[in-house]
């Protein structure tokens, strides 16, 4: 019983170590390169177990076949109108001949310093082709952002042909001003910014003086309007006063005459007149000779 | 081995002596080492062995101690009572740890458990075989001393070492399936923590029967096993059975026990290969790297590790990738009471990323934006076998769309009026992009979060919106003016028109009055002109010439007279 018990051990031991030393899965997104001391012996790209020889003999070389995006750090370019942009890249690929990627570049990081060169000096190259406007504009169909991802692509797919992957796409994913640049367009947003606020004021005092205006000139019309019935309204009533004075004063005109003198005399001196007489006065004369005239 | 016996061939009692010596010099070097591993590498589990071993030395001790009294003090009745005090200090410190590791067990935080990197699976690899071999030779050891000396209490101790053993071994074969990626550990650090609570129990009995007995069957000339199959029978308490059952069953049945421990270990390790699929996921089942099947929410099997895996994928839920901000979803801190543009930057849950919110417009200006796009994972299997990381693909593809998108826009439309068009442009652009990539998702919704000019320019927009007010507040002041003016123009002119009327009233009345007054005098004057304009005369002149200065000169005189105000002043040529 107790031999039975040792043999069970020994074997599921030696069982364990030999699939841990002698099996190595392949998941169904990977793919992977059997190598005796750095020689490729398979190239294996099913999913499933398979056996080698233990470790210093036998290497399973695995690369994961999905989809990797790789995002170089940005960089500066120059357009064709000499204006700076700050460009990042975005690159997705897949590893798709491991044999040829272990050859060319030999591993990710590899792979990953020689596709941002790539990238970097093809960006630069086809930026320096376009103007400013035709990478942003009002008209969608003066952009030509899109050609140029297509051109950018096509040439990262001719270039990286011997490293054993497949490029997918690659995009511009971010367009940028370099940082004085930045605040340069700060102070022309601003300086709009201004010129509409000002904009609205004038506006505002255009409105205003003309509504000012208006008031004088609908109040000054209504006055001169009722001055001119006014006058009117007087001229009538002294017209009437004439008429009545002409057929009054017609009937006795020397009476009218002496009454109006006296009226004359009474209204020209007032309290603080002084009276100054020569002693020839006919006034004088009368009073002192008690005669009148 | 037999060289250790061949030096103790001297009394009983040295003999004795020497070998507990050398017990509990290899139960500290066995706590050494397990806690030493415990602390390199991190693992609860193997601080719980530490722990295990700690029980053996404390039994160690008690043995020692018992040794001491039988031989040295069999007739100080105090000093026998130092073997029951020594065991009643140790049982309480192992219950106290074990309670310990059970609530580490049980707790929820596993980080402790697995084990983080190989180096430090290799290092307590080594150290647990290491610890195993010393267990085995001590074991073995113990029980030769005892035989050869007839103590029973060493027998005893040698058979309980075959615990620690059988624990350390446990542990051993779970780091060896750790290796494989199956990970039992907390299921044996519990397993442990129940061997640690049953030695503590086992000496907390043992002490409080010598109290009670004024003997123990550890120090006892009788067999052990007997003595505890006698108290089997003669005390039928719960606690006490549970507390002893170990022992004596493992020493009757030991194929038995040994056959169901690999049944336990197996059953567990088979017990891996369950899994649980939430609502929202769908598990995508492997076996040996090959997709197999894709499981619903529920319980399901697959095959344990090494061999199969499961993927889960979170497809029921909409996940969300952002640009321009992220959000921070376990933030504590108070909330803004209101995200102004300025907040959206500095506080708050939703922290910018300036690389990808300020993007340039058509017009050449810059925008500052928050864009969300809402995916779901429509096929797991396209999804799990063609991106390691699709959010990161997806936010690149997004932040391309948006910036590219807005590359065409007005920024005063983009404020404003387009941002439904922008909204729709984007989603149309997503869906585009997302199906010439094999990633297996599909874009749910895009939203334009919010827009806004960047942060620098900002205080002059709301300056032109104080403007806009200002505008409209010159106006109506202006209106005010109107409104105040022409009502007092229409009085003024009706007051005028009224004053012509009395004018009219007045020029009429004292036309008519005159009138009829000159008609009714000039009636009398007729037939008495003289008097009448004799008296008239007089009396005008005399009413005018009243009461005022009255200068007569002579008609000779040669003179100027110059009259200013009421000061007069002569002067004389």
């Amino acid at each position: 019983m107790r031999k039975g018990y040792i043999c069970f051990a020994v074997i599921a031991v030696v069982l364990l170590l030999f699939y841990a030393m002698c099996t190595s899965v392949v998941y169904q997104w990977e793919m992977a390169v059997l190598m005796s001391f750095g020689k490729p012996l398979r190239f294996i790209n099913k999913p499933g177990i398979y056996f080698k020889f233990p470790r210093p003999f036998h290497r399973m070389a695995k690369f994961d076949g999905r989809l990797i995006m790789l995002q170089p750090k940005a960089a500066e370019f120059l357009t064709a109108d000499k204006k700076n942009l700050i460009l990042e890249s975005a690159i997705c690929y897949k590893i798709a001949d491991p044999v040829l990627f272990m050859k060319t570049v030999r591993d990710k990081k590899g792979l990953e310093v020689r596709i941002t060169d790539l990238v970097s000096s093809h960006t630069g190259l086809l930026l320096g082709l376009r103007e400013l406007s035709e990478i942003v504009n009002v008209d969608p169909g003066k952009v030509k952002l899109k050609s140029m991802n297509v051109e950018l692509t096509r040439l990262m797919r001719r270039d990286v042909k011997g490293f054993g992957i497949e490029i997918k796409q690659v995009f511009i994913k971010r367009i940028m001003l370099p940082y004085e640049n930045r605040l340069a367009v700060y102070g022309r947003m601003n300086a709009e910014r201004e010129r509409i606020a000002k904009k609205y004021l004038a506006e505002g005092e255009e409105k205003a003086l003309v509504i000012r205006a208006e008031a004088d000139r609908a109040s000054r019309i209504i006055i001169a309007k009722a001055k001119s019935r006014a006058a009117v309204i007087k001229g009538q009533a002294d017209a009437k006063a004439m008429k009545i004075y002409g057929k009054t004063y017609r009937k006795n005109l020397e009476f009218y005459r002496y009454l109006r003198a006296l009226e004359a005399y009474e209204n020209m001196f007032n309290q603080d007149s002084v009276i100054i007489l020569d002693d020839k006065s006919p006034i004088l004369k009368t009073l002192f000779s008690g005669k009148h005239k | 081995m037999d060289k250790f016996t061949a030096e103790l061939n001297l009394t009983p009692f040295k003999a004795l002596l020497k070998a507990s010596f050398i017990a509990i010099a290899v139960d500290i070097f066995l706590i050494a080492l397990k806690y030493s591993l415990a602390g390199i590498t991190g693992s609860t589990m193997l601080l719980a062995d530490a722990l295990h071993s700690g029980g053996d030395l404390g039994i160690s001790l008690t043995v020692l101690v018992s040794i001491l009294v039988k031989y040295l003090f069999a007739n100080n009745e105090k000093a026998r009572q130092a073997e029951g005090v020594v065991a009643l200090l140790v049982s309480f410190l192992l219950l106290l740890s074990s309670f310990w590791l059970f609530s580490d067990v049980l707790g929820n935080e596993p980080a402790g458990f697995v084990l983080s990197s190989d180096l430090s699976l290799v290092i307590a690899f080594l150290g647990i075989s290491l610890a195993l071999g010393v267990i085995l030779v001590i074991c073995r050891f113990k029980r030769r001393v005892g035989e050869k000396y007839h103590s029973i209490a060493f027998i005893a101790e040698g058979m309980h070492s075959h615990s620690d053993f059988f624990t350390s071994f446990g542990v051993w074969c779970t780091l060896l399936l750790g290796y494989f990626g199956v990970h039992i550990e907390r299921i044996t650090t519990l397993v442990v923590a129940v061997a640690v609570f049953c030695i503590g129990g086992r000496l907390l009995y043992e002490a409080l029967r010598f109290f009670d007995l004024d003997y123990t069957t550890i120090v006892r000339g009788n067999s052990l096993i007997p003595d505890v199959i006698r108290f089997f029978k003669k005390n039928n308490s719960m606690m006490i059975k549970i507390l002893l059952f170990p022992e004596g069953l493992i020493l009757k049945h030991k194929g038995l026990v040994v056959f169901l421990n690999i049944c336990l270990v197996a059953g567990l390790y088979v017990g891996t290969g369950f899994y649980q699929v939430l609502p929202c996921q769908t598990g995508v089942e492997m076996l040996f790297g090959k997709v197999m099947e894709m499981n619903p929410p529920g319980l399901h099997f697959h095959a344990p590790k090494p061999f199969g895996n499961v993927i889960l994928v979170d497809t029921g839920a909409a996940n969300r990738v952002e640009n321009g901000f992220r959000t921070d979803w376990d933030y504590k801190d108070e909330e803004p009471e209101a995200y102004l543009w300025e907040f959206t930057h500095t506080q708050g849950r939703y922290p910018k990323v300036p690389d990808e919110a300020i993007a340039i417009t058509g017009d050449e200006n810059l925008i500052d934006g928050n864009f969300l796009c809402y995916y779901s994972i429509r096929d797991p299997v396209q999804y799990v076998l063609n991106t390691k990381n699709a959010h990161e693909i997806l936010r690149s593809l997004f932040c391309y769309e948006v910036h590219a998108t807005l590359g065409h826009y007005e920024l005063d439309r983009l404020l404003t009026s387009d941002r439904e068009k922008v909204q729709a442009e984007l989603c149309r652009k997503m869906v585009k992009a997302v199906e010439k990539l094999p990633i297996g998702v599909e874009i749910v919704k895009v939203y334009m979060q919010e827009v806004h000019p960047p942060i620098e320019v900002v205080p002059q927009y709301r300056a032109v919106a104080s403007t806009r007010e200002k505008k409209n507040e010159i106006i109506h002041k202006a209106s005010a003016y109107f409104n105040d003016l022409l009502p007092r123009s229409r009085g003024k002119a009706q007051a005028l028109l009224l004053e012509a009327d009395i004018y009219t009233a007045e020029k009429n009345h004292a036309a008519q009055g005159r009138a009829k007054s000159f008609l009714l005098k000039q009636r009398h004057f007729l037939p008495y002109k003289a008097v009448h304009q004799a008296r008239m005369w007089w009396e005008t002149v005399q009413e005018a010439m009243e009461n005022k200065p009255i200068y007569i000169l002579p008609g000779d005189a040669e003179r100027r007279i110059y009259l200013t105000g009421n000061k007069q002043e002569e002067e004389k040529e």
